[in-house]
């Protein structure tokens, strides 16, 4: 329903979840996200946390970290695919994660993005995805 | 959010994760069997990288990079892990550590050696996958075999469709193409069936993959509908597609059977699962303040505990019962507030522990000694300022532990002691304290042999040096310019002294305390204030002045008799009760004249008894006026700065000022 009435009318404004365990790669997420006026409205430090804030802030879009302590992003992703088969989930990879990136999107990830992030490129995947 | 601020986050951050890159690799040493761990390194190298490359700190991405790769094939056992790759992963981190404090001029660090060393590591077990297939693939018009034309004469049977020959243009840019192309595939095979790609699945699965891609497509789609959702794929330049002519296709084949290629691309990553680790902290969602904010908020929780007291003083001055409630609850919401700040500057000791376990490792591998060290206590917490403070003092007698303390195994063993000295790093919370104690089973302190050194130094003359008892001899080793060290080694007896590390400690208001057994070791006790912002004092009136005397340098007051008085040496002393006590008379120390008022009679004199240094002197003053929390305000001014005696003043509730006692200072 959300999504629908983002792809309906305006693209401007969505609603966001990043997920890293780094707080200077969310940082750096956010930082382009609502810079761009869009709203982050979770972020999570590791999968497990991840499924949890999904649950409670049912965003339209999810960054998701692959490496991760406790539950990687793979893991995380099939949870929040179960969870809710509509879910738009970006991988947020870096080089080398090939096989794992492309297992991701077997899994229902809708697109990924490589680190280091270009904002361009961020928004592109955005856009497409929404 | 600007540029520097991302780069003060990113070196905190960065600096934890070498921090726990440092700790498993510690336990990796002392255990290789442990995999968790491999993994925990693993991710830890790799947050690292990303946020580098994200900051465009090239360098430091390639170390950590190839640092990922190598924990990769441990991982995988391909390579074995040896005392060889431990020391290259420290040598990795030191270079990391390096690149991170210097990280301004990062991209001139010299990487070149490091990355040798891990590459030497690395190759002597070469991975064999890759090798095999090195050929690049070119992207040409598409060949389709006999199969391949069944099977799309078959589709096209089945339904309204038509076949495709569609051509996909990759960015440039795009790094991991065969994620990519998985996403253009899965798009087509919403619409349609993919018949046949080139590259072939398998070389777009192993990478072997250029900027294009042909795809045989059958979709009942039109042309149209297929461009446009391929389009919105991200990082796609272009899009071509072309009908095929299936009867053209027919007549120029020569039929060779071949096998017929996978439609879905297949999986083929290798499981990445982690067990679970209970001892992982679940992160906590924080924000980063400055330390300054922290201060200042503090500091006008100070005015606002001040202004508290004037109010509680003018309503009992004006009797007025009507402020009572209000005052009660201003009262407990005060005190909230400053718990709150105080919390907010705390933090967990292990912050300066953390790095000593490898301090020790290298310390202890450079001496050809054997020490197992142990830290205790690292979740207690410490105010940010004092934390600070107390990293190069514990480093320092780290380093005398390790260098002069604990002995050589060869040594130990002839002593019938284990061949391994133990040091001990334990930190405690004794009400508004903490205690450091660094305890090692090394050689002792010899009071003899300080004597000796004492006199040799000339500071003492013989019969001078005699004298001293041995807690005395042994406290001369907090002298300036003492050393007890035979030889000058590189790690300790050089430069800063135990001196330095006292001045240090009482500058914090804290205190040191040694306790040694020749042969037995050693113990450091450091007695700090939790914070340095608000302590527990005793005001006391000198003449009509009000002094402030931190509690935590006080043991008793006593009240004794001026007939008692002794002279010895020319300094006042007393006997109480066996014990010979120097006296102070703080009225000739501040310069205040005696007023006779305050002496209940003549005879009967107060005494605060303070310790300084293990030692215990007393301080003459005319009356005790009770204990309060006051706010340290610094001295900090040109004038003041260098005044003796004074650690701060602080505002009374009556709006009244009093200087804090520095008793270390001031004795």
């Amino acid at each position: 329903m959300k999504n629908d009435q983002i792809q309906g009318t305006d693209k401007n404004m969505a609603d966001i979840m990043i997920v890293d365990d780094a707080a200077f790669m969310r940082m750096v997420i956010k930082d382009i996200l609502t810079k761009n006026g869009h709203n982050v409205v979770a972020e999570a430090g590791d999968g497990l946390d991840a499924i949890e804030k999904y649950k409670e802030s049912k965003p339209d879009l999810v960054f998701l970290d692959i490496v991760m302590p406790n539950m990687e992003g793979t893991d995380a992703l099939k949870s929040i695919m179960e969870i809710d088969e509509n879910a738009k989930v970006v991988m947020c990879s870096s080089i080398g994660q090939q096989s794992v990136v492309t297992e991701a999107i077997n899994n229902g990830a809708q697109d990924f993005i490589v680190k280091p992030f270009d904002a361009t490129k961020v928004l592109e995947v955005m856009n497409n995805v929404l | 959010m600007s540029m520097s601020e991302y780069c003060d986050m990113f070196k905190a951050e960065a600096n934890e994760h070498l921090q726990q890159l440092n700790h498993t690799l510690l336990e990796l040493e002392q255990d290789n069997s442990n995999l968790e761990n491999i993994n925990i390194m693993f991710r830890a190298a790799h947050t690292l990288k990303g946020m580098a490359a994200t900051m465009g700190y090239n360098k430091i991405a390639e170390v950590t990079h190839e640092m990922e790769n190598l924990m990769d094939s441990i991982r995988n056992q391909e390579i074995d892990i040896n005392s060889t790759i431990i020391n290259v992963l420290f040598e990795c981190l030191d270079q990391l550590e390096f690149g991170i404090e210097n990280i301004e001029t990062e991209c001139d660090m010299d990487i070149s050696a490091i990355l040798l060393r891990l590459n030497e590591v690395s190759s002597s077990a070469e991975k064999h996958e890759h090798v095999a297939e090195n050929v690049t693939c070119v992207s040409e018009s598409i060949d389709l075999k006999e199969d391949d034309i069944k099977k799309c004469q078959s589709l096209c049977e089945d339904k309204d469709s038509s076949i495709f020959n569609v051509q996909v243009t990759l960015d440039e840019t795009c790094l991991l193409k065969t994620a990519r192309t998985g996403l253009v595939l899965r798009e087509l095979d919403k619409m349609g069936t993919v018949v046949k790609t080139v590259p072939s699945q398998e070389d777009i699965d192993s990478g072997n993959i250029d900027n294009e891609i042909n795809i045989v497509f059958v979709t009942a789609n039109n042309e149209n509908v297929v461009i446009e959702k391929i389009s919105k794929v991200s990082e796609i330049s272009n899009v071509k597609i072309d009908p095929l002519d299936l009867d053209n296709i027919l007549a120029a084949e020569k039929t060779e059977s071949m096998p017929s290629i996978p439609s879905t691309p297949t999986s083929t990553s290798k499981s990445m699962k982690n067990s679970m680790n209970e001892d992982n902290v679940k992160s906590v969602q924080s924000v980063r303040v400055s330390i300054e904010r922290l201060d200042n908020l503090m500091n006008m929780v100070g005015e606002l505990l001040i202004n508290k007291s004037r109010l509680n003083q003018l309503a009992i001055e004006l009797e007025t019962k009507k402020l009572d409630e209000t005052l009660a609850s201003l009262d407990r919401l005060t005190n909230d507030i400053q718990v709150e700040v105080m919390d907010a500057r705390m933090v967990q000791i292990d912050q300066v522990f953390n790095r000593f376990p490898r301090m020790v490792r290298d310390l202890s591998i450079e001496q050809k000694k054997k020490i197992s060290f142990l830290t205790e206590g690292n979740e207690i917490e410490l105010d940010r300022t004092v934390l600070d403070e107390i990293g190069d003092p514990l480093v320092h007698l780290l380093r005398n532990a390790v260098d002069h303390g604990i002995e050589t195994p060869e040594e130990r063993i002839a002593k019938n002691k284990t061949e391994t000295g133990s040091l001990n790093l334990k930190a405690s919370r004794l009400r508004n304290n903490v205690l450091i104690e660094l305890q090692d089973d090394g050689r002792g302190i010899d009071p003899v042999k300080m004597r000796d050194v004492a006199i040799k130094k000339g500071l003492f003359e013989r019969a001078q040096a005699n004298d001293l008892s041995d807690r005395e001899a042994m406290y001369l080793i907090f002298e300036p310019g003492f050393s007890a060290a035979e030889e000058v080694t590189d790690i300790s007896g050089r430069g800063v002294g135990m001196d330095a590390v006292k001045n240090k400690i009482e500058d914090l208001g804290g205190s040191v305390e040694l306790e040694s057994v020749v042969e037995q070791g050693t113990t450091i006790r450091l007695k700090l204030p939790l914070t340095v912002a608000i302590i527990q004092s005793l005001l006391v009136n000198v003449g009509e002045e009000t002094y402030a005397v931190p509690i935590n340098n006080i043991v008793r007051d006593e009240v004794i008799e001026q007939d008692d008085i002794r002279s010895i040496k020319g300094e006042k002393v007393v006997n109480l009760r066996g014990e010979v006590l120097p006296l102070v008379d703080l009225h000739d120390v501040l310069s205040v004249p005696h007023n006779k008022e305050n002496y209940r009679d003549n005879n009967n004199l107060l005494v605060v008894v303070v310790e300084k240094a293990g030692q215990h002197i007393g301080l003459i003053v005319d009356k005790l006026l009770g204990q309060q929390e006051v706010i340290i305000k610094t001295l900090d001014n040109k004038l003041l700065k260098n005044v003796k005696g004074f650690s701060g003043a602080t505002i009374l509730g009556n709006g009244n000022v009093a200087l804090i006692l520095d008793v270390p200072t001031l004795v």
